[in-house]
């Protein structure tokens, strides 16, 4: 009788805790795991730094915001960097694979607002914000299998639709389009500033018989190693 | 003593239970791309040293509660607590020893998991799912091994405080 009771009660004050839930404990609890997060991280980055060289992963993603802003300068595009950037830093991320969703501590005190493109670096665009709280900010990145943002490729500017995933694909390219790897990806949708870089084209896939072919996304930096971002403001 | 035990084995679940949740939102813990479910591969592990469904329940409602602290209860809150209920009356009923029987569990909540709660994403992304899957299941078989050392829940026998 009296554990029924206490269970009774336990379901309550969890339902409660559920529907009140606080953005502090969000908080609270994001922070926690970030500081985790980057300790448990430091060993295993550490000898992979062993294995396979240190600091190339840095190199490779500062290559790539260099290339991408001689991209962005050379075709006149939009410059993230003209515009207004609030710096965030991931303290949270969702915690299931079918999922890629950041948690941001800027919200909209910081002046984060809704639809936000999120990008590494000040110039790779990463995502957009899903949802705003006073402090802080969802992020749903390109690693997303909801996510879809048309793009264009290369010098010539082919269209192609971006669709997320952990290895994020280049899809509804045209059969007889020449692209190869290598070639820039930058964004070509409404939600976002015209050229925003998202990476090169990795390996083209073309099917015999297909209107279309399908190319990988090559991105320059580790999506779960993402300490800091920057968000676009109007 | 036995209330002592039951304290102090409830205590040490419940920390478990809140390190393991904090971990699971960890931004960098990603190995290759695959974020494991520790709070679900702690669980499937403790549901061998726990024989009070009520705790267990206790235990998983807090568990995906905190995993998810966003406000209200969310699908993947309601399944995890579903698969967990699930796997803690499975676990006397197969045919193998507690570790095997923790690592395919593990495993086969993963899968049920995914199954409630976005079926396409077992299609369109089976290697994370498999992966997922191993991590889970290799997971819970290291718990399992390192909880055993630790005086069990209602355990009077081994009690030395």
């Amino acid at each position: 009788m009296v554990r029924r009771i206490v269970l009774i009660l336990g379901i309550l004050a969890l339902v409660t805790f559920g529907v009140l839930k606080t953005e502090s404990l969000r908080r609270s609890l994001g922070m926690i795991g970030e500081r985790i997060g980057v300790s448990l991280a430091a060993p295993a980055r550490f000898i992979g730094d062993l294995a396979w060289g240190g600091g190339s992963g840095d190199l490779k993603r500062e290559n790539a915001i260099l290339k991408a802003e001689i991209v962005s300068l050379s075709h006149g595009f939009f410059s993230p960097k003209n515009g207004h950037l609030i710096s965030a830093h991931v303290f949270s991320s969702y915690p299931f694979n079918h999922r890629d969703i950041l948690v941001l501590d800027a919200g909209s005190n910081e002046g984060v607002s809704l639809g936000s493109g999120v990008l590494v670096g000040d110039v790779l665009l990463l995502g957009y914000v899903q949802s705003v709280t006073l402090n802080t900010s969802n992020v749903r990145t390109i690693f997303d299998a909801d996510v879809s943002i048309p793009v264009k490729i290369g010098e010539k500017g082919i269209d192609a639709l971006l669709v997320g995933g952990r290895t994020p694909q280049l899809t509804l390219i045209v059969s007889e389009a020449v692209i190869g790897s290598g070639d820039s990806v930058y964004s070509a949708g409404s939600q976002f500033p015209y050229g925003l870089s998202l990476g090169e084209v990795d390996t083209v896939k073309a099917e015999p018989g297909s209107a279309f072919k399908t190319a990988t996304l090559k991105i320059a930096y580790d999506p779960g190693n993402l300490d800091a971002v920057s968000i676009l403001t109007p | 003593m036995r209330v002592r035990i039951h304290v102090f084995t409830a205590v040490l679940y419940l920390a478990l239970v809140i390190i393991a949740s904090v971990l699971q939102r960890a931004p960098n813990l990603l190995w290759f791309g695959i974020r494991p479910n520790i709070t679900l591969a702690l669980l499937v592990a403790l549901s061998f040293f726990i024989d009070d469904f009520y705790l267990f329940l206790g235990l998983s409602l807090i568990a995906s509660a905190l995993v998810n602290p966003a406000s209200g209860f969310s699908l993947e809150e309601i399944v995890s607590v579903l698969v967990l209920i699930a796997a803690f009356f499975l676990r006397a009923r197969l045919p193998f020893g507690p570790a095997t029987s923790a690592l395919l569990l593990a495993a086969g909540a993963t899968f049920a998991f995914y199954l409630a709660v976005q079926i396409s994403f077992i299609t369109s992304d089976f290697i994370a799912v498999f992966f997922e899957m191993l991590y889970n299941a290799l997971l819970a078989a290291f718990i399992y091994f390192l909880m055993h050392r630790i005086p069990r829940y209602g355990e009077t026998t081994r009690a030395s405080f």
